[in-house]
């Protein structure tokens, strides 16, 4: 169950929380009572969250940003910075709330540059803002310096009375366990704490909030302690302190949040920290020279610079992916990355096409043993085969006895046409025209650096012309066998270039059926291979009706034998331009993605017991296409089926093996009437996995009618709901 | 022991030396000695003579290369098999295996189909002649009903007042393509505004359920151009509808005529050298389609009724010479055991007939007739043939359409109908008559006994 806050109170939670790259209100609620350890330290914190907070808003920011407390959480650093160092008073107030307004800039100005590059601006502008202060408040004799953080025991006897003292020297004395005093130390230290309960309360909280960003805290801190005794360099606690949450940070932001949780990030961790440490300790004695304090500026400089080269890569590795959209913890960014990676991918592919209609068959595919070779290897050619394996009727001694000759071509997209070759002879059958290799040929952009090109069209049967709007499916002209083609074939390819023979690139086709035999295979995005009988998948009228999501729609929930119980669910689109189900009531939201022929739900947030869930995980990744007896399979994220003490084992293991698995799979069962249908049924189910064994499973039995009304049962629970579209309210 | 050579009565023929004329070299009849791989001489000492053949593999073929034909243009094509063209169950549960409904013209037609286990949602029902009960029944099977005239819809109206389910209509319209004759007499005529008016009708009526429009523009076309006038002319009523209504017309039915390969008579030229092939007329239908004010996104599904073409070469009409004899003029005759009763197309076309065992290449204008005792039964008025004796077997090809529907009881029995099946095994599909089939359904008054 999530609590629904104020936006106020979130925004102020945030910039806590934020710090640690988190919105989690558990560890933001933990985070302000450490920084309350020191009353005023607190203080001077909050007031530079509230103060900064209000005036973004007031000088008209982007309130979401501001939300998600990215404006605060600097000004939160310079004001807990500014307090511990000051005895406080009205003075220091005031210099608090200006370095909190010059935090502020900075890091809008930051943003501003840095956004261009896809880069966060983490916490530079605390670091301006502190040594701003600190080498100015060199001449500020009104501010007296604080005594805090030396007289430690006092510090906790106030805090803790005798006991809490006790507890600290049976910390400290704890043989071996010197390395986990520091970590809390350390962890403390980014609230500016040095004592080891505001590093525990911490470490609790972090735990709460992603069991991997707390086992990269650890991982982050024992690779840079270890490296120090590794070089046998000297340090002190105190001194190591200090450093030492640069290392945790970087750990977080490396490891979880920046990239895809994963071995290869976490190894990552381990190579950059010595890295860290280097600059750390150069840093050291180029600040040392005015004397102020490097803070987290290792930290920065590391994580900005290796976010920056790995966006610079021209191929992207799986195992590091740093694109991903970034959920609430590292953990659910994994489990979706990992589930539904597929379709990710495929959301942003234009959807190209087969440019035929009817069944026909691949003889050369990517890769091809003829012709698909270097440059040119991504392309397919089709052909018409009868049912003997006949590609010719009677002798083939003629283009006309070819089943594929003068069958119409269309277009496989929206686009323009940008280059036409025509007027070549159609080759004797066995023959092959070298000069004018492609023969004739249409190339269409249908968006930048995506074009697509047909070849070895009939002569004169060419239809458009350059500069054509073409739709999907408009008619181009007809097979022929002109060009490199020793019998008549559709030569196909998808390319960069607006040439005809431009160099071909790996690009998916959209939506299209594999016959093999009885059995048919409905794929989104794939790429035909040879010998296989492929043909464009028709959208179903039913399924493309009522799976029609479209922001400003509200759809009207109501349950069986229940029927003064109805929810309203709201379509809608957020600044990120994500669409979204959403249900006020159990402050619940499907976030969903829809192509042409399919709707893909990419992720689910909130009540796990509302009916949104249901609808969530029964209809999680649908086609509009409809063909009898296939099925569709894709993973569901895990921690969203399983109970939280199991997910927080598989939490602190998953970036390398996961145990628990949760498979969707949809079967299309049959239509009232084939014709003209008035509901159409599906079955779908959710099975558990437990290493590799389903140990569980949920069936919903779905029907889909005319009318765009979704009625779902679950088999298990016999809770059925119905979802009706409501145009307007 | 050397088998005795076969006598073949002496012919005088003029002598064609030297270089060979306009029609080449002088020409040998082939032979056909077998149907699917099945010896026609064991066929007949089978099932005996004459017999038809129907090839199973033929039909599949052939059926897939016309569904290509319009598939391979168009998203979304189905076929109804035309029951009157053969409605053998055999021969229909083949068609519906390969996914063909089922096209009727009546009653018996309807209760056929649905014997077959077609059921009335996938029934498409023509014709003039649909009686109160058909129209009712097909309402209540859901079946398509395609009106063919006024009386019709008005009595469909009133069945529709009490009527639980709503009918779903097509009309039947016919137009001027520019052939000759205008088939006129089935449907609402186009051009002078009866067919728009029978759609205002029935879109005014809301009380069925206008999913289709259907034409049938002739028989044997020997030319595609005449369907895309009718598909484009289809096209555009379906839009006018749309644009007035706001309603999608579901399917457009352009009805069947695909000529076959025979040879019509009087044509000039065979009949495979002239008739258009499938991917001609899915051409044309397509591109007339495509090209029209239809919308791209929402094109209606394509429903073809073309009988004759996906038949006619599965058919076969094995059978035995009964005599020669010479005519008064001095032309040769032979007579046979197949005649006009069995034979109906051969009122229509020039039917390929040729022997099954290999004969000398001597060939005599000869005229084919049948074994009835009736002047106009003539197989072939003319035909180069080699010369066959009494007891030769023959067989006559593309036969499949029409010739067992069509054919009647008069003078002989109807003999057996025999299937090879895509394994080359033969079953017989429709037994032959004997006196007893006829005599069961007469009736002598006691009086008279």
């Amino acid at each position: 169950m999530s609590i629904k806050v104020k936006p106020a109170l979130k925004t102020t939670l945030n910039s806590y929380s934020q710090i640690f790259f988190s919105e989690n209100n558990f560890l933001a609620s933990l985070l302000i009572a450490v920084s309350f350890l020191d009353p005023w330290v607190g203080f001077y914190g909050l007031i530079s969250v509230l103060f900064v907070n209000f005036t973004a808003i007031k000088l008209g920011y982007d309130k979401f940003t501001i939300q998600k407390g990215l404006y605060g959480f600097n000004a939160l650093l310079t004001g807990l910075g500014t307090g511990m160092i000051y005895q406080p008073s009205v003075s220091l107030t005031i210099i608090v709330l200006c370095i909190a307004l010059l935090t502020l800039f900075i890091t809008i100005a930051l943003q501003g540059v840095l956004a261009k590059y896809a880069l966060p601006f983490l916490s530079i502008p605390f670091i301006i803002g502190m040594w701003t202060i600190l080498l100015a408040t060199k001449d500020f004799s009104a501010l007296g310096l604080a005594e805090r953080g030396i007289y430690t025991y006092n510090e906790l006897y106030a805090l803790g009375g005798k006991n809490l003292v006790n507890i600290y020297d049976w910390f400290g004395n704890l043989q071996g366990f010197e390395s986990i005093k520091i970590y809390f130390l350390s962890l403390g230290a980014i609230f500016f704490q040095s004592n080891v309960l505001a590093g525990i309360i911490i470490a609790i909280g972090l735990l709460n909030f992603s069991r991997i960003a707390f086992s990269l805290s650890l991982l982050g801190f024992y690779s840079a302690y270890l490296f120090y005794l590794f070089i046998g360099a000297n340090f002190s606690e105190l001194e190591y302190t200090f450093i030492g949450f640069n290392y945790i940070l970087t750990a977080i932001a490396i490891g979880g949040y920046f990239i895809v949780p994963s071995k290869t990030s976490y190894t990552w961790v381990i190579v950059l920290l010595p890295v860290t440490i280097l600059i750390a300790s150069s840093l050291e004695h180029v600040f040392s020279v005015w004397q102020i304090p490097i803070y987290s500026l290792p930290f920065n400089i590391t994580v900005l610079l290796f976010i920056y080269i790995l966006k610079l890569r021209i191929t992207k590795s799986e195992s590091l992916n740093d694109l991903f959209v970034k959920l609430e913890t590292p953990e659910q960014t994994l489990y979706l990355y990992k589930t539904v990676t597929e379709e990710f991918k495929s959301k942003n592919y234009y959807p190209i096409h087969l440019p035929i209609k009817g069944d026909w068959n691949v003889m050369q595919a990517h890769n091809g043993k003829y012709t698909h070779k270097d440059k040119w290897r991504h392309a397919w050619d089709f052909i018409i085969l009868n049912e003997e394996g006949n590609q010719f009727s009677g002798s083939g001694d003629y283009c006309e006895d070819y089943y594929c000759y003068n069958k119409p071509v269309f277009s496989p997209s929206h686009g323009y046409i940008v280059g036409i070759t025509d007027g070549i002879e159609d080759n004797i059958i066995g023959e092959v025209n070298t000069a004018q290799n492609w023969g004739n040929s249409i190339v269409i952009k249908h968006t930048e650096f995506l074009y697509t090109q047909v070849s070895h069209l009939k002569a004169e049967s060419i239809k458009v012309k350059i500069g054509d709007y073409v739709k999907k499916g408009k008619l181009l002209g007809n097979v022929g066998n002109s060009g490199h083609s020793p019998y008549p074939h559709l030569h196909f390819q998808i390319q960069a270039t607006p040439y005809v023979g431009s160099e071909t690139l790996d690009y998916p086709l959209y939506n299209y059926i594999v016959k093999n035999q009885s059995e048919i295979e409905l794929i989104t995005f794939g790429k035909p291979q040879e010998n296989h009988l492929v043909a464009p998948a028709e959208l179903d009228e039913i399924l493309k009706n009522a799976l029609n999501f479209i922001p400003g729609k509200i759809l009207q929930v109501s349950e069986e034998g229940n029927i003064y119980k109805t929810e309203m669910w709201k379509i809608q689109k957020n600044a990120y331009n994500q669409t979204y189900i959403s249900d006020e009531k159990s402050d619940s939201s499907i976030f969903f993605y829809t192509t042409e022929a399919g709707v893909f739900f990419a992720n689910f947030k909130g009540d796990k017991g509302s009916n949104l869930f249901i609808f969530f995980k029964s209809l999680y990744n649908i086609n509009k296409s409809f063909y009898k007896n296939i099925e569709i399979k894709n993973n569901i994220r895990p921690d969203l089926f399983f109970s939280k003490p199991v997910m927080w084992m598989q939490d602190i293991i998953a970036p390398f093996y996961l145990f628990l698995e949760v498979k969707f799979s949809l079967n299309y069962i049959e239509k009232d009437d084939e014709f003209m249908p008035n509901a159409i049924n599906i079955k779908t189910k959710n099975t558990k996995y437990f290493l590799k064994k389903s140990i569980n499973e949920e069936v919903f039995e779905i029907t889909i009618f005319r009318k765009g009304t979704i009625d779902i049962q679950s088999k298990n629970t016999s809770k059925k709901i119905r979802v009706e579209t409501l145009k307007n309210v | 022991m050397t088998t005795k050579k076969r006598y073949e009565r002496p012919i005088i023929t003029k002598i064609n030396a030297g270089v060979t004329d306009k029609f080449g070299m002088r020409p040998k009849m082939p032979i056909i000695s077998k149907i699917e791989g099945v010896a026609i001489t064991d066929i007949i000492a089978k099932y005996g003579s004459p017999a038809f053949v129907i090839s199973e593999k033929t039909i599949r073929k052939t059926y897939n290369e016309a569904k290509r034909a319009f598939s391979t243009r168009y998203p979304n094509v189905q076929f109804a098999w035309s029951y009157k063209t053969n409605y053998l169950d055999a021969v229909c549960q083949i068609f519906h295996s390969e996914g063909a409904w089922a096209e009727v013209v009546s009653g018996f037609e309807y209760d056929k189909a649905i014997a077959n286990g077609i059921p009335g949602n996938k029934i498409l029902f023509n014709g003039p002649d649909k009686s109160k009960d058909d129209l009712i029944k097909a309402v209540e099977n859901g079946a398509f009903i395609h009106l063919d005239h006024f009386d019709e819809l008005y009595e469909l109206l009133s069945i529709a007042d009490t009527s639980k389910k709503r009918p779903k209509v097509a009309i039947r319209v016919n137009m001027d393509t520019g052939v000759y004759p205008l088939w006129d007499r089935f449907g609402f005529n186009y051009e002078n505004g009866e067919a728009w008016n029978a759609l205002n009708r029935i879109m005014l009526s809301e009380k069925m359920d206008l999913v289709g429009l259907h034409t049938h523009i002739g028989t044997y076309m020997m030319t595609p151009d005449p369907y895309a006038v009718a598909a484009s002319k289809l096209a555009e009523l379906a839009v006018r509808v749309d644009k007035k209504y706001n309603h999608k017309i579901k399917y457009i039915d352009m009805g069947g005529g695909f000529a076959s390969k025979n040879t019509l008579k009087g044509a000039y030229l065979p009949g495979k050298d002239t008739c258009p092939s499938f991917d001609q007329y899915a051409e044309a239908i397509t591109n007339a389609l495509i090209n029209s004010e239809l919308d791209p996104n929402k094109m209606p599904t394509l429903f073809l009724e073309t009988g004759r073409a996906l038949i006619d070469d599965a058919g076969y009409l094995v059978g035995t010479v009964l005599a020669n004899k010479r005519l008064s003029n001095g032309r040769r005759s032979m007579i046979v055991d197949v005649g006009v009763n069995m034979l109906f197309t051969s009122f229509w076309y020039e039917h390929e007939i040729y022997p099954v065992k290999e004969v000398s290449a001597n060939a005599e204008d000869t005229t084919i007739y049948g074994p009835l005792c009736m002047n106009i039964d003539v197989i072939r008025d003319v035909i180069k043939f080699p010369l066959l004796q009494k007891d030769d077997n023959y067989v006559i090809k593309r036969i499949g359409a029409y010739n067992m529907t069509q054919w009647m009881q008069f003078i002989t029995l109807r003999p057996n109908i025999v299937l090879i099946d895509i394994n080359g095994n033969t079953h017989i599909i429709r037994e032959k008559e004997t006196n007893e089939s006829l005599t069961s359904h007469e009736r002598v008054p006691a009086y008279l006994k």
